[in-house]
């Protein structure tokens, strides 16, 4: 079971631009369901879009920044990550084994992304939805069944697939790292 | 057709890199079967990139950067034109894309890699299309790798489903049952 441990909510849309993701989650109802569920910190990186304008809410405090070099320290530093639905920001998340948030951005002509973030849904290792249903997915937010882990990557799986294809003769007798 | 490497463990890889999220995928791929084992067995990696692509090499350079105790493999980067913009006509593209092949073409020649890794993007049209094409004078390599993205977990995209009609990779690697 994933547990949040800290008061940290980190927000990110990657390189892309998602400003109804952002208007949301510096919503007053956002802001005090995190409030219920323990959170005291929101981090909102709103990439090449808008820069939220943010009411004072008395229990949580907001900070938000556009770009940075790496969002490592913050992904690491989170107990919540709200993520637009790109993989990479997706697997990051999932694999510091963090609670997740997908919101899917119905904007977006080629929506293949909605594909990984429902499937990863349906798994249960994440929580997924749209812009129009954020607030209700955050109120059900505790009272949803806890996540399942998710498995820790196996790149060895790729490496000797392709250590093998080459005919690689130094893998014959060694294991793998 | 794949080249089999008898007693010669150093492989030259050729790693195209589409558009932010095909970058940090394949980087992630990469990472663990070039910088392990001292970084010996592939120990010449060249990255290519669209020349429209700004941020792909930072993040490439990035995922090469020195560990400790890790030897670097030695790695470059080319460019070659973007094949196609998105929104782009499927007419126009086609021209783009044959531009972009014969560049592609002058830098397979060039590097003469053994394998050859791609991810998707439609970048790695015209590299699929020269590495074939560099198979055909007879040098037998490289070894096409073709993976389609993580996130495709119900429908390949455009360019996977182009790359198995036109039979472009020796090897099209999916990552979800449901494909």
């Amino acid at each position: 079971e994933i547990m949040a441990a800290g008061d940290l909510v980190f927000v990110t849309v990657g390189t892309t631009r998602f400003d109804e993701l952002i208007e949301a989650v510096v919503h007053p109802r956002a802001l005090d369901a995190f409030s219920r569920a323990g959170f005291r910190r929101l981090r909102v990186q709103y990439g090449r879009g808008v820069q939220p304008m943010v009411e004072a809410s008395g229990h949580v405090s907001v900070e938000a920044f556009a770009f940075k070099q790496s969002l490592d320290a913050d992904m690491e530093e989170a107990a919540l990550v709200i993520s637009h639905a790109g993989s990479g920001s997706i697997l990051e998340a999932l694999e510091r084994g963090k609670r997740l948030i997908v919101v899917v951005n119905e904007r977006l002509m080629d929506n293949h992304q909605a594909e990984l973030a429902d499937e990863l849904n349906e798994r249960e290792h994440l929580l997924a939805c749209r812009v129009h249903s954020f607030h209700d997915t955050l109120d059900l937010m505790s009272d949803s069944p806890p996540l399942k882990p998710f498995p820790a990557p196996s790149p060895q799986i790729f490496t000797r697939y392709i250590d093998a294809l080459m005919g690689d003769p130094s893998d014959a007798s060694k294991s793998s790292s | 057709l794949a080249c089999r490497r008898q007693g010669m463990p150093k492989i030259r890889a050729l790693v195209v890199l589409g558009s932010g999220g095909h970058t940090s995928e394949m980087l992630r791929l990469i990472q663990q079967l070039v910088l392990r084992r001292g970084g010996e067995v592939y120990s010449e990696v060249c990255f290519v990139v669209a020349d429209t692509d700004s941020t792909s090499r930072k993040s490439a350079e990035r995922a090469m950067a020195s560990r400790t105790g890790v030897k670097l493999p030695c790695f470059q980067f080319v460019t070659i034109p973007r094949s196609r913009e998105v929104g782009q006509s499927y007419m126009s593209s086609v021209l783009t894309t044959i531009r972009a092949a014969v560049t592609a073409i002058r830098i397979v020649h060039s590097i003469a890699p053994d394998l050859l890794l791609c991810n998707g993007p439609g970048t790695c049209l015209p590299v699929c299309i020269a590495a074939i094409i560099q198979r055909c004078r007879g040098a037998g390599t490289p070894t096409i790798v073709y993976v389609e993205s993580v996130a495709r977990v119900h429908t390949l995209s455009l360019t996977g489903r182009i790359v198995m009609a036109l039979r472009l990779a020796d090897e099209f690697l999916v990552q979800w049952p449901q494909l």
